[in-house]
């Protein structure tokens, strides 16, 4: 949170600027009622100020419109439409921030201010990865750029583009690194994989070395060195440096989230290098793993083909075989799934409360309908969904509790009214400042704090330590370098023969960029003729040397948290921020778009059921002695009937929130079907050839 | 009663091109302009919640912003309103742990203050302690606070003022700063 400080602090604070220059002026100063009227703005904003400092946005926003309603903010201030504009930004309603950004950012704006507001927003988009918003947004940034978020504007414009597929675009922004030094692996690691794209490798490659070694006990960037390594791997295959590539592969953690790919990639390497049976050693590793991983699942028909190549056809027959078994096994499992997604009755296991909350680790992934959603499960896209389906849920017994509540106001502002529902005073015990606080009462206990306990955390170990990526935990993940491999002993009488050389004998695609996983990887072989291996032996030799990195995960990285960079603020923007800050220390922007959507609505879901209780508090104090205000009646029936009608939006919310789901669930599982028949194709056509090899033997 | 809260529609004429722009790239970009026939790909789904819940989160602080405008109508309406804020001086280290309030002999609130709502308080975060009704006239306010200064010490300090309550809204600050002898806090009560 502290991130976020400076930059609000200083656009509250700037509003402030104009007063502050009225109490320096001797004019103002010589009557009170302006020096009045001066404080009592900044109160106002202060208190805005309070909530937004708590990340309840609801509250600032709700308590700013009303004191401008009120007339209490200087008449049509672009200052206070900016203020405003930025906190919904932070609220989450970008949308609504967009249309204000463009209606207020004009020429009149100061470059840094105008500037800030164009980052917060283009960085709102992408995080929700609308990509080409993002980079209009960009595109408005002109002039100064504020000094503290230099770094990350950079980092964001540059990530906006590899996303865009500019990626020569990309690199060259990324040449000269202006940010802060925390941020500085994620640019050069962006810079790598911007240029591995252009196929410069080697710029590409002293990039990605500037991370690949990098030393730190934090798991984001324990993944980043990772990613960096098998980047790295993949580029020195591409040169034929293949004794560095396996060097890189080896510097990968045996545990974390695409160890699966570089111990593939580790036995291609040996592969290529001649060394088949050095390249059983990873791959019988990773068979060895869960099938629900594809990478898993290639790897029982490299296995075979390697003992095909040598000689042992027997081997090679026992496992085609048992390949075919676990294709069709998996197979049969997973039109179950799908059929289990399409009735609905897995999308509710998948969104259920507890399995995202409460219960034991893996229980949802665990279960038959649900084991292929492990990696969904443990995205962070999926959490949010599942945490914001939840606070929906929530929100609908606030808004029937809404519903009453306003009953028993209305009956209470009717002459003869429910005499029940009245009371004379507010009981002193009552906290008038959180009554009138304009939302849910802000604190540890208020519900914001980010639920820490999860369940339906996949059983496999590396969508554990995912998990515990996405959520920060920062769990300790010693860094361990694959094992020297032994070499294993040939079967007897075998006779090792030099693989000749293949378009795919365990080097990625020429075209592959690193990118994330495509659609339909299969499809994206070229024919058996180009991944033919000795003796006219046909093997099949699936995604196996694609050094990509696992699921829909991109190559590129961003932070979740991007800390400002307040140490390198200049001179200049130092004394501009005396002018308009307050306290000391707070000197950051606040981070748009980081705060998941799950916690965005479960701060809706509490500030919906304060607002009702409100209502029921409001029934209770009513009393026939309160000063007559026109139309009640016909505002509490207005107020009902928005709260009606916003109990159906809510459903609506709910519905495509399922929908959405729904519609997740079903992409992974038909993308791994088609993967799956694939390999059940290739497995049963390589099991009939090996079984006509041995009968001609 | 309610006015234009910043004049985004007269500037909306003259942005609208860049406007439209933006709305484009959000919704056509990620492939919401579908062909009747096709169904929605999952990112067109994610847009659409994404975009359903900006409309329910506008429509809760819409109907938020309602009920606080009734409250302060029907329970402390502008004339007859006080309204007290606690806020801290620039650096000043002192950590608020609770006030109380009371007028006219009577304990109208407690707060005891998260660390959450303390931090804010450090940060320039101004606290809206009490709204309530107060009938013109002379009224005597007491203020109790405790906390912990800068020597690490508990504190614990009482002011009452008397303040004469006119024909429109009162609002009273109380300021909490560090002494001049850098540890000892002192808070002052400011009408506004």
């Amino acid at each position: 949170m502290p991130d976020r400080l400076p930059e609000f602090a200083r656009t509250i604070f700037r509003c402030s600027m104009l007063w502050v220059l009225m109490l320096l002026n001797p004019m103002a100063l010589a009557d009170p009622r302006e020096n009045e009227s001066g404080r009592l703005q900044e109160l106002l904003y202060g208190e805005a100020l309070f909530h937004f400092h708590q990340q309840d946005y609801f509250s600032a926003i709700t308590r700013l419109q009303l004191a401008d309603e009120q007339g209490m903010l200087p008449p049509s201030s672009t200052d206070t439409g900016i203020l405003l504009a930025r906190l919904k930004l932070a609220y989450g309603l970008d949308i609504d921030a967009a249309f204000d950004f463009h209606a207020l950012l004009n020429e009149n704006v100061p470059d840094t201010v105008r500037n800030r507001a164009w980052y917060e927003l283009a960085k709102a988009f992408f995080h929700k990865g609308y990509s080409e918003a993002a980079e209009e947004a960009l595109d408005h940034i002109r002039g100064e750029i504020p000094q503290d978020i230099r770094g990350d504007h950079q980092l964001l414009h540059a990530t906006v583009l590899l996303a865009l597929n500019r990626n020569r675009q990309a690199a060259q922004l990324l040449e000269q690194w202006k940010g802060a030094p925390e941020l500085a692996d994620y640019a050069h690691y962006n810079r790598g994989i911007a240029l591995m794209r252009t196929g410069d490798y080697a710029n590409a490659i002293k990039s990605l070395e500037r991370v690949a070694d990098l030393q730190s006990e934090e798991e984001a960037l324990l993944a980043l060195r990772d990613k960096a390594n098998l980047s790295l791997a993949y580029v020195f295959a591409q040169s034929g440096s293949l004794e560095q590539a396996q060097a890189r592969l080896e510097k990968v953690r045996l545990q974390g989230p695409i160890t699966n790919r570089a111990l593939q990639a580790l036995g291609w390497v040996a592969h290529k290098q001649g060394r088949s049976e050095a390249a059983l050693v990873p791959w019988m590793e990773l068979r060895g793993r869960s099938p629900t991983d594809p990478t898993v699942l290639e790897t029982l028909l490299v296995v075979p083909s390697v003992y095909r190549e040598l000689d042992s056809l027997q081997v090679a027959t026992r496992d085609y075989e048992a390949a075919v078994a676990t294709f069709s096994d998996e197979l049969r499992s997973l039109n179950d799934s799908l059929e289990s997604v399409r009735r609905g009755s897995t999308v509710s296991l998948l969104l259920q409360k507890d399995a995202a909350l409460g219960g034991s680790p893996g229980q949802a992934s665990a279960r038959p309908e649900t084991r292929y959603f492990g990696r969904l499960l443990a995205s962070r896209n999926f959490q949010e969904t599942r945490q914001g389906y939840s606070h929906l849920q929530s929100m609908l017994q606030d808004i029937d509790k809404g519903l009453d509540n306003i009953d028993k106001l209305a009956r209470a502002v009717q002459p003869g009214g429910d005499p029940d529902s009245r009371s004379t005073a507010i009981p002193p015990s009552m906290s008038a400042a959180q009554e009138s606080s304009g939302g849910p009462a802000a604190g540890e206990g208020r519900g914001r704090a980010r639920d820490k306990g999860h369940t339906g955390l996949p059983a496999d170990p590396e969508w554990e330590v995912e998990w515990e990526r996405r959520e920060g935990q920062q769990a300790e993940h010693p860094s361990r370098g694959i094992p020297s491999l032994p070499e294993i002993e040939l079967p007897e009488g075998s006779v090792l023969e030099g693989l000749p050389e293949s378009g795919f004998a365990g080097l990625p695609e020429p075209e592959f960029t690193g990118l994330p996983g495509e659609p339909e990887p299969t499809a994206l072989l070229q024919g058996p003729e180009d991944i033919g291996l000795p003796g006219s032996q046909i093997v099949w030799l699936p995604e196996a040397g694609r050094f990509q990195m696992p699921g829909n995960d991109p190559d590129y990285a961003y932070p979740d948290a991007v800390a400002f960079d307040a140490s390198r603020a200049r001179q200049a923007d130092r004394r501009q921020r005396m002018r308009l800050i307050s306290a000391p220390g707070v000197e950051a922007g606040f981070n748009p778009g980081a705060e998941p959507v799950g916690e965005a609505l479960q701060e809706l879901a509490a500030a919906l059921g304060s607002a009702t209780d409100r209502v029921a508090r409001l029934s209770r104090a009513f009393d026939a002695e309160s000063p007559g205000v026109d139309g009640l009646e016909g505002r509490i029936a207005a107020l009902r009937e928005r709260i009606l009608r916003l109990r159906g939006r809510v459903n609506n919310a709910i519905a495509l929130n399922e929908g959405y789901t729904q519609a997740l669930a079903l992409d992974e599982l038909k993308h791994r079907r088609h993967q799956l028949e694939g390999l059940l194709e290739q497995a049963n056509l390589e099991l009939a050839k090996t079984y006509d090899q041995a009968s001609d033997n | 009663m309610k006015r234009s809260l910043y004049p985004v529609r007269r500037f909306l004429n003259a942005s609208l091109q860049s406007v439209v722009s933006m709305l484009f790239i959000v919704m056509t970009g990620n492939g919401l302009a579908l062909a009747s026939d096709d169904k929605p790909s999952t990112r067109d789904r994610f847009t659409q919640v994404d975009r359903e819940i900006q409309a329910v989160k506008q429509e809760v602080l819409e109907i938020n912003r309602e009920i606080l405008l009734l409250e302060e109508q029907l329970l402390y309406p502008h004339g007859q309103q006080l309204v007290v804020f606690v806020s801290l001086s620039n650096n000043s280290a002192v950590n608020v742990n609770s006030i109380s309030l009371e007028v006219d002999g009577q304990v109208v609130n407690q707060h005891v203050y998260t660390r959450s709502e303390a931090a804010s308080l450090h940060k320039g975060g101004i606290h809206r302690l009490y709204a309530g009704r107060l009938h013109d006239g002379a009224h005597a306010v007491d203020v109790s606070l405790s906390g912990m200064g800068t020597d690490g010490q508990q504190f614990v300090r009482r002011q009452s003022v008397k303040i004469v309550k006119g024909s429109g809204r009162k609002v009273m600050e109380l300021n909490i700063a560090t002494g001049d002898n850098g540890t000892e806090p002192q808070f002052s009560i400011h009408e506004w």
